[in-house]
């Protein structure tokens, strides 16, 4: 049986006529690093402020651990959620101590949060004094305190510079090692790519794509050839197992394979049964042209 | 609850907006207690250079126990619509803090962060009472020369009406400021509904349901001390006691406040 830390079933947020979350299923495996993408406004905030209760859901159901989002679930869930909120006049100490206290957390841990996320040394300065990258961080950390099972992390490197974005990322690498389920929101695909192993698409508050990150990298690979005899190239293709799903545009050749197979494969067998190639290109589809393929197609 | 008590402590201690205007609160209240002795003396003194036999001298023992315990909550019943503008500020700083979002995510209950304002309710209703305990014994003792330690007691049932009186007055405005969220704007309706639209329904019918509204039916706790100086000024509702039936209003109208808070939260998107 599988261990699910999440399961959502049917979850939709309407607001009068505009539907933010239409009817997301997914469920979502221990130890799992899941990320949610979509464009600016496709409605990945507003699941997650449903799954922590912190908006209130139109319709459907989902279940953290088994239970329904109860208050103590929440304690053994770390999140953030679009910006940081804190009390500005106090430090991040203070900001911390409040965390602390509401999850029954040591103070002592408050110190060992602050090094993880490189605020330590500005630990007594107060919120409204930090730069934007600052508050991000200790948003994550504030996420982190007292070493939740579950982090939901909403656009973590939002405002951070590069530097800031290489820690960040590093960071969540860190606790995904840890065995931690961590849902990531982004509208960043390449950070999607470089840090989660399964996603979930969003568009306009529809899931139009679930699945393993290196899934949709992977499957579609398109090589392009052309070769001086055109019709004995398409004759020997079409005659083969594994290179048989192929079209032309205009003079040229496309061959959409699995990505396992390799195009030196392809040229042994097109010399064998004596076609000359005169072009051949690999034409890998990145994870970004998938996504803008999938984007695009339920317009 | 423990751990409440330390969350909301940690955020009032460091909070310096507050801790001024609790202080402003607490010096205006002290100078008009103060004040209130100067000028009944002043009075008295232009009464008696007017030579007029006719009108009385008014009263300059106010400070005498027992009777500093009414006089002194009659009078800091005027000054609550301060305590009740920090009230508000408390509560709409988690709003422009976004806070409450903060803090739900963080593991607390909708429950538990009403159970945080109702806790500032009780804390600065206590910190307002404490303050009038304070100065009455120490200006009762001051002044009073002839009185038993019973005489000192003896009215302490105004103090403890009036602790009732500020909780139900901050748990109105609390309420306000939750539904609300803004604090300019919820001061602003609390200024409009005390002093003018809840005053209207409560003397037109005050006969039958108007000493029963809200506010007027808290105020009515503490009626004005049977004094000569209240009668010059022609105010008739004077006492000398303290109404049950106000006492259950109130404290029926603060549970009742607190709920509606409640609601707000447990259905509001935060």
């Amino acid at each position: 049986m599988e261990d699910y830390i999440l399961e959502v079933e049917n979850l939709s947020k309407h607001y009068g006529k505009l539907k933010a979350v239409d009817n997301l299923s997914f469920k979502l495996e221990r130890g799992e690093v899941y990320g949610i993408l979509g464009p600016n406004g496709s409605g990945k905030t507003t699941t997650l402020a449903m799954l922590i209760d912190v908006v209130k859901k139109s319709s459907g159901s989902f279940s953290w651990l088994g239970n329904s989002a109860g208050d103590n679930t929440r304690k053994r869930i770390g999140s953030m959620l679009e910006k940081p909120n804190f009390y500005d006049y106090l430090s991040a100490v203070d900001n911390l101590k409040i965390v602390a206290e509401i999850r029954g957390v040591d103070y002592s841990e408050i110190d060992d949060v602050l090094e993880q996320v490189g605020l330590l040394e500005r630990k007594k300065s107060r919120f409204k004094t930090y730069s934007l990258g600052m508050k991000q961080r200790l948003a994550i950390g504030a996420a982190i305190l007292g070493k939740p099972e579950v982090l939901i992390l909403d656009e973590p490197t939002n405002g951070l510079d590069p530097e800031g974005i290489a820690e960040v990322r590093n960071l969540i690498k860190k606790l995904a090692a840890d065995n931690k389920t961590i849902i990531l929101a982004s509208h960043l695909l390449d950070e999607v790519q470089k840090v989660c192993t399964k996603m979930l698409v969003l568009k306009k508050g529809v899931k139009i794509f679930q699945g393993s990150v290196n899934g949709l990298e992977k499957d579609k690979m398109i090589i392009e050839i052309m070769a001086d005899d055109m019709e004995l190239l398409k004759n020997v293709l079409s005659q083969s197992v594994d290179f048989n799903n192929f079209k032309q545009v205009n003079q040229i050749i496309q061959i959409e394979v699995n990505s396992n197979i390799n195009k030196t494969a392809l040229s042994t067998y097109l010399f064998e049964n004596k076609v000359m190639v005169s072009h051949l290109a690999v034409k890998q589809e990145s994870l970004e042209e998938n996504i803008f393929e999938l984007l695009k197609e339920t317009k | 609850m423990k751990s409440l008590l330390k969350i909301e402590w940690i955020k009032v201690s460091r909070n310096r907006i507050f801790w001024v205007m609790l202080a402003i609160y607490i010096v205006a209240l002290i100078m008009a207690f103060l004040g209130l002795q100067a000028m009944l003396e002043s009075t008295n003194k232009s009464i008696e250079e007017s030579g007029l036999a006719s009108v009385p001298l008014l009263p300059t023992n106010i400070y005498l126990f027992p009777h500093i315990w009414h006089n002194i909550t009659f009078v800091a019943r005027f000054f609550k619509i301060f305590l009740a503008v920090v009230m508000i500020i408390l509560v709409t700083n988690e709003y422009s803090y976004n806070t409450l979002r903060q803090n739900l995510m963080t593991g607390l209950s909708r429950l538990d962060l009403i159970k945080l304002k109702v806790l500032d309710v009780i804390i600065l209703s206590a910190v307002s009472t404490l303050v009038i305990v304070i100065f009455g014994l120490f200006t009762g003792v001051y002044y009073s020369s002839d009185y038993t330690f019973w005489d000192m007691l003896r009215k302490l049932n105004y103090v403890a009406a009036y602790f009732l009186m500020i909780t139900g007055f901050l748990s109105f405005a609390m309420m306000l400021a939750f539904l609300v969220k803004k604090p300019a704007f919820t001061i602003m309706i609390l200024l409009v509904y005390s002093y003018i639209i809840e005053l209207i329904p409560a003397f037109k019918y005050s006969d039958t349901f108007g000493e029963y509204l809200p506010l007027r039916s808290m105020n009515l706790l503490i009626e004005a001390p049977n004094t000569p100086i209240f009668e010059l000024l022609n105010i008739s509702s004077a006492s000398s006691s303290i109404p049950f039936s106000h006492i259950v209003a109130t404290v029926v109208y603060s549970i009742i406040f607190w709920s509606i808070s409640y609601l707000v939260i447990k259905n509001r998107d935060l």
